[in-house]
């Protein structure tokens, strides 16, 4: 018996106090749990109060060092793809061409005072791709490329993950394509003149040295790279970059490439590999080595290999491009530099040094085995006819997206005939519910008039006395 | 029949109800709209303040975006549910199946015409006005039924078959409670029963304050009704985290509607009765001490509704505190409850309050008695609630300070 008592008296008293927590949580709930971080010493002390955070209008905030996306100030990016090469999944897509020295004023500079001398029509980030290492903001030289605490960005379409940061509309890009084209003919045309006319005894060691230069400036991994990006580009950067080679130098680098697609059919025959244009830098080089392994001249043509100009840039992140667009304008041009060269990070431009030096190198070689070193230059680094192939682009590629935290969307239901219907129905139910309620009081208040005693009630009548 | 109604609210007892029902028809369709619409209302309100009082519980913030505070919320489940295609599956018995709702709420809802509102308004002066409002409450559970065994699923059968067993049990002890108030007043007549608990004294003529017996069985009928509306922690029959929502799982739209309106519709009406029986109704708490005559001066039609309203409101309130504090009972411990402890004790008050009524109720000291052993039952509460440390583990402060 005490035993049910005191089961009573437990269940009393445990139904008190649970009553007791939830009112004590409920008084609280004016005030909200503060906001020190995990990292904060106060964290765990946080106990009382409302734990909701209203997210879309109430978010923590995210720390100093958050990578979340990314953004390209276009107008400070002097377009030197470093972050392109830097970014380990590849999801930032540059493209770039040369400005022509009248545009250099209209070209600008950046924030920091840096000179632009290329045109960027194509910045396009695919932040669906992006594994927000940051990377890519490390060797920023302008500091344009910057993670942002932007962190919720999600998209129904995949395809709206890529961000267009190129800041060209596509008449400008055309505009200026055509331009730099004519430019390059022009220079072209001056230079064979000047070649020709006042020295014509020397012409003909200076094409022959031309022509192997050309030749290592394909060489086997500048050219496998090369073909690797038109082939994720679609051909628009490196049809610019073989356009203006091939209007630097017209005549030699057919018969070097006749030779270096000679010497690949040598070095097929010899037992090795053709290294395809798909391949990587890397792999191109290996299957290069393992071409000249397997040739006859194994030992000369791997040393020849080694200083090539490309060779550091897989691991270096060296401005390539840079390299290679300007490398025609290197060997004989005068009135500009490259804009590598010009940048103001030091280092950059030490490494420019560096890689433009083997190139020069490689051309007193070039005689014996230059040849061999070209043998892997793909069918695609043959020259092209010099034609203007003017980028199509489209015209929401241009649009910058802003990093603007975006208000959720609300889907309003659809207006159908079926709905209205079967609403009108439920609501002339409800009708008929609530008749039914009243119908039922009806019936009370007839049961009342026949039931209720006929004697006046007043409100000083207590039935008690 | 008179073609125009005069509505008079100041001539004593139910002039109001009495110039409207004295008209048939007309009149009896406004006097029932009144409570058909503070229902409707009400639910809106109740389930707002019901999510809203559950969020500060769990240290949530409830319903925010619908309006400032989410205020418009449950304008906004309405406006959905009346949107909604009315279904009837195709297994169901659909006569049985759209019976289901109706019979719930009309049963629900034809309890309030006997509700004092006020002096001058009660649908119905029933001579037998508890014992009507107490029967046709449970004629509910012939509505549930009828839902649950009308949707042909195994879940909406449990429901219906565990509400069946529930309310018909929690019928004695609700019943036996209800016979104490009854007993104090001498009375079945609702009205007659809220005057029996007027006078000078004010809060103190209140028959929880009048009987020591009293004291248990109004905690005796606060629990059963509880148990009859379907309320936690005697939810069984919904038991949404068992039966998926128990004999309303195949309802949606208005039919759904009803269903919820007849349940906030029951809660109200229990707190109504509650507070008719032993709280004094639409009585002034306040008495009438030596010239300051605050019961005279907070007493009328007008005021009484506001008593009633804070008094059954309050219940209403504790109501949704308790479901959102206790957890919901075994079907075991549920009989346990009504028929080893409820019962037994409604019976000891029944007995005692006959006892009392025979020989102390007349005598000032016993009264006094009664108020001493009820100011300390409430002090007790509040020490429990309030002061009192618990065992309850208290914050996770103290166990992370230990590490």
């Amino acid at each position: 018996m005490s035993e049910y008592f005191k089961t009573i008296g437990d269940g009393v008293t445990t139904v008190l106090g649970g009553m007791k927590i939830t009112w004590e949580h409920m008084i609280n709930a004016a005030n909200r749990k503060g906001t020190a971080g995990i990292a904060d010493e106060n964290y765990f002390n946080q106990i009382e109060g409302l734990a909701t955070l209203q997210y879309p209008s109430e978010v923590i905030p995210t720390p100093s060092f958050a990578r979340y996306r990314l953004h390209n100030e276009a107008d400070d990016c002097i377009a030197c793809d470093q972050c392109a090469r830097a970014c380990p999944v590849n999801c930032i897509t540059i493209d770039s061409f040369k400005v022509t020295p009248d545009d250099l004023e209209e070209a600008g500079s950046t924030a920091d005072g840096t000179k632009k001398k290329l045109w960027l029509p194509v910045f396009d980030i695919d932040m669906a791709k992006c594994m927000y290492c940051g990377l890519c903001t490390y060797p920023c030289p302008t500091e344009c490329i910057t993670m942002t605490p932007v962190h919720d960005f999600s998209e129904f379409d995949r395809s709206n993950f890529i961000y267009y940061f190129g800041n060209m509309t596509p008449e400008a890009e055309a505009e200026k394509r055509e331009k730099l084209a004519k430019f390059e003919l022009e220079k072209a045309a001056e230079k064979a003149r000047v070649a020709a006319a006042p020295k014509p005894a020397v012409a003909a060691s200076t094409a022959t040295a031309v022509a192997p230069a050309a030749g290592a400036k394909m060489s086997p991994m500048m050219a496998a790279k090369l073909a690797a990006q038109k082939k994720a580009e679609g051909a628009a950067a490196t049809a610019a970059t073989d356009e203006v080679a091939s209007a630097a130098a017209p005549q030699p680098v057919a018969p070097a490439a006749n030779q270096a697609e000679a010497t690949a059919d040598a070095a097929k025959d010899a037992g090795a590999a053709k290294p395809l244009p798909k391949l990587s830098p890397m792999m191109a080089k290996l299957a290069a080595a393992k071409a000249a392994g397997g040739g006859a001249a194994a030992a000369p043509v791997a040393k020849v290999v080694e200083p090539t100009p490309s060779e550091p840039a897989p691991l270096e992140s060296v401005p390539q491009p840079e390299a290679e667009k300007t490398q025609p304008e290197n060997q004989d041009d005068d009135n500009s530099e490259p804009p590598a060269a010009s940048m103001p990070a030091s280092g950059v431009s030490t490494d420019v040094d560096v890689v433009t030096k083997p190139a020069d190198e490689v051309k007193p070689a070039a005689d014996n085995s230059a040849a061999k070193t070209v043998a892997t230059v793909p069918v695609t680094s043959k020259p092209k006819p010099v034609t203007l192939e003017i980028r199509k682009v489209e015209p929401k590629q241009t649009e910058v997206k802003m990093p603007a935290v975006r208000v959720p969307e609300i889907r309003l239901p659809e207006i159908k005939v079926e709905n209205i219907l079967s609403g009108v129905t439920t609501l002339v139910t409800g009708a008929l519910y609530v008749g039914a309620g009243l119908a039922m009081a009806l019936t009370l208040g007839l049961f009342k008039a026949i039931t209720t005693p006929s004697e006046p009630r007043r409100a000083d009548t207590d039935p008690t006395k | 029949m008179q073609p125009s109604i005069q509505p008079v609210w100041n001539k004593g007892l139910e002039s109001f109800s009495e110039s409207l029902t004295g008209n048939p028809v007309l009149g009896w369709v406004i006097a029932s709209a009144f409570p058909l619409v503070f229902v409707a209302l009400f639910a809106l309100v109740a389930v707002y303040a019901e999510r809203k009082i559950s969020a500060f519980m769990q240290d949530r913030l409830g319903p925010m975006e619908v309006g400032k505070w989410g205020l418009l919320q449950t304008i906004a489940d309405i406006l959905k549910l009346i949107q909604k295609e009315d279904i009837v599956p195709k297994a169901a018995d659909k006569f049985i199946f759209v019976i289901g709702p109706i019979i719930i709420f009309v049963s629900s809802f034809a309890a309030y015409a006997v509700l004092p509102f006020s002096s001058a308004f009660a649908g119905s002066s029933l001579n037998v006005g508890i014992f009507y409002a107490i029967s046709i409450t449970a004629l509910e559970v012939v509505g549930i039924l009828a839902c649950g065994w009308g949707s042909n699923n195994k879940w909406a059968l449990y429901g219906a078959v565990r509400a069946a067993a529930q309310i018909v049990s929690y019928e004695i002890p609700a019943g036996l409670a209800v016979l104490v108030g009854v007993m104090m007043a001498g009375t079945l007549d609702m009205q007659k029963i809220v005057m029996a608990q007027g006078g000078d004294a004010g809060i103190l003529n209140f028959f929880v304050f009048q009987s020591p017996f009293a004291w248990l069985a109004f905690v005796i009928y606060f629990i059963a009704s509880l148990a009859e509306c379907n309320r936690a922690p005697f939810d069984l029959p919904e038991a949404d985290s068992e039966l998926v929502a128990g004999f309303f799982t195949e309802y949606g739209g208005m039919k759904f509607a009803f269903i919820f309106l007849a349940e906030y519709g029951n809660m109200f009406a229990v707190s109504v009765i509650l507070s008719v029986l032993f709280l004094g109704g639409w009585q002034s708490p306040f008495p009438n001490v030596g010239g300051v005559m605050l019961h005279d001066w907070t007493s009328g039609p007008v005021w009484g509704i506001g008593w009633i309203m804070i008094k059954s409101l309050s219940f209403v309130f504790v109501q949704i505190w308790l479901r959102w504090t206790l957890p919901r009972l075994r079907v075991d411990q549920l009989m346990y409850l009504c028929w080893k402890v409820l019962t037994p004790f409604a019976f000891v008050a029944v007995l005692g309050t006959a006892v009392w009524e025979l020989y102390f109720r007349q005598s000032s000291v016993s009264v006094l008695v009664c108020w001493i052993i009820g100011g300390l039952a409430v002090l007790f509460g509040f020490y429990k609630m309030f002061i009192a440390k618990g065992e309850t583990p208290k914050s996770p402060k103290i166990i992370i300070a230990q590490r």
